[in-house]
C-alpha cells in the first residue's frame, strides 16, 4: 500500500517538475519559434507586388549588404575573441599564481563589467571621430576589447584557480618556466573552460548592438545593426528582421 | 556556500538589466513619450539623438555611480551576514 503510494507520489512529483520545466522552456523558445516561422510566410506587401513571390529569403541573400555585414561581424567577433583570450591567459596566470594582492585586482576586472556601455561610448565616439576610426573594423575591435578582456580574465582566472598547485610543483621539478607552466600545463588542462569563454565572448560580440550601431555607420556595418534597419517606425518588416535574428544562434551552434 | 554564487548571479543580472540599451532602442525607443525611458536610455538619447555629448557623459557617470553604490551595499550586506 505504502509502496504504491510512494510510487504515485514520485510520478506526481516528476509530472509537476516536468510541467514547470516545459512552461519555462516554452516561454524562452516562443520568440525563437516565431522568428523561425515568419520568414517563410509571404510578405504582407505580396498582394501589391506578386512578381516578388512568396519567399523573401532568396531576395535578401542576394543583397550585397547582407553578406558584407555578415563578414564584418565575423571578422570583428573572431578578432576580438582571439585577442581577448591571448591577453587574458597570461593575466589570469599572474592573478592566480603570484603572491601579491591579486584578489582586489581580480575584483577590479569584475568592476569593469559594471561600467555601462554608454559611459564608454561617448568618449570613444568623440575620439574615433577625430582620429578617423569611425566605420573601421580595428576601431570596433578595440572598443569591444574594453569588455572582452575583463570578462575573459575573470572567467579564465576561475578555471586556473581550480587547478591544484601540485601541478605547478610537478612542472617546477621538471624545470619549465612560467611560460611553459602556462602554455604546457594550465592551458591544456583548462582547455574546455577557455573554449567556453571564447564561445561566450563570441556571442557577446556578435549580439552587441550599441557600439556597433554608433561606430559602424557605412560599409563597416555589422550584422545586428543591419537587422535593426529592417525595423521601421511603423513596426518591423516581419520576416526580414526575424530571419536575421535567427542566424546568430545558428552560427553559435555551428561553432560549438 | 551558495550565497556567494547567488550574489554573483543577482549582481550580474542587475547590472545587465540597468545597463541594457539595445532592447529599448529596438523595441520602444523610450516611448510612447518618455514612459518607458530609463536613465541609461535617457543618457543615450541625450548623446546620440540630441548630440549633447557632455551632458550625456555626465548622465552616464551618474548611472555608473548608482550601479557602484548598489553593488557595494549588496556585497557588504551579504558579507556581514556571512560573518555573524
Amino acid at each position: 500500500m505504502t509502496r504504491t503510494y510512494a510510487r504515485t507520489r514520485k510520478y506526481v512529483d516528476r509530472a509537476i517538475v516536468g510541467l514547470v520545466v516545459l512552461l519555462a522552456v516554452a516561454a524562452a523558445l516562443m520568440p525563437l519559434a516565431y522568428g523561425a516561422v515568419s520568414p517563410c510566410r509571404p510578405r504582407a506587401s505580396m498582394q501589391l507586388d506578386p512578381a516578388r513571390g512568396a519567399g523573401q529569403l532568396p531576395d535578401d541573400l542576394r543583397l550585397p549588404e547582407f553578406w558584407r555585414a555578415l563578414t564584418n561581424s565575423a571578422i570583428v567577433s573572431i578578432l576580438t575573441v582571439t585577442i581577448s583570450i591571448l591577453v587574458a591567459v597570461p593575466a589570469a596566470y599572474v592573478l592566480t599564481r603570484s603572491q601579491g594582492p591579486t584578489e582586489n585586482m581580480a575584483l577590479g576586472f569584475l568592476a569593469a563589467r559594471m561600467v555601462p556601455g554608454i559611459v564608454l561610448i561617448v568618449p570613444i565616439y568623440l575620439l574615433y571621430r577625430n582620429v578617423g576610426l569611425i566605420d573601421s573594423q580595428v576601431g570596433l575591435v578595440a572598443a569591444y576589447l574594453t569588455f572582452g578582456v575583463p570578462v575573459a580574465v575573470w572567467m579564465i582566472r576561475g578555471f586556473f584557480a581550480e587547478v591544484p598547485r601540485e601541478m605547478d610543483d610537478a612542472g617546477a621539478l621538471d624545470g619549465i618556466g612560467h611560460i611553459g607552466m602556462m602554455w604546457r600545463i594550465l592551458v591544456p588542462i583548462t582547455r574546455g573552460g577557455i573554449l567556453s569563454t571564447a564561445v561566450l565572448l563570441f556571442i557577446f560580440c556578435w549580439n552587441e548592438l550599441l557600439f556597433a550601431t554608433l561606430l559602424m555607420t557605412g560599409d563597416g556595418m555589422t550584422f545586428i545593426p543591419l537587422i535593426t534597419r529592417f525595423v521601421l517606425p511603423q513596426g518591423p518588416l516581419d520576416g526580414r528582421s526575424s530571419r536575421g535574428r535567427r542566424l546568430p544562434p545558428a552560427a553559435v551552434v555551428a561553432c560549438s | 556556500m551558495i550565497k556567494n554564487l547567488l550574489l554573483m548571479a543577482v549582481l550580474l543580472r542587475l547590472i545587465d538589466s540597468v545597463k541594457n540599451i539595445e532592447l529599448m532602442y529596438v523595441v520602444t525607443q523610450g516611448g510612447p513619450g518618455t514612459s518607458t525611458q530609463t536613465l541609461n536610455y535617457f543618457a543615450f538619447q541625450t548623446g546620440f539623438v540630441q548630440f549633447q555629448m557632455g551632458r550625456s557623459a555626465a548622465l552616464a557617470y551618474i548611472v555608473f555611480a548608482l550601479i557602484m553604490v548598489v553593488t557595494l551595499v549588496l556585497i557588504r550586506t551579504v558579507r556581514r551576514g556571512a560573518a555573524s
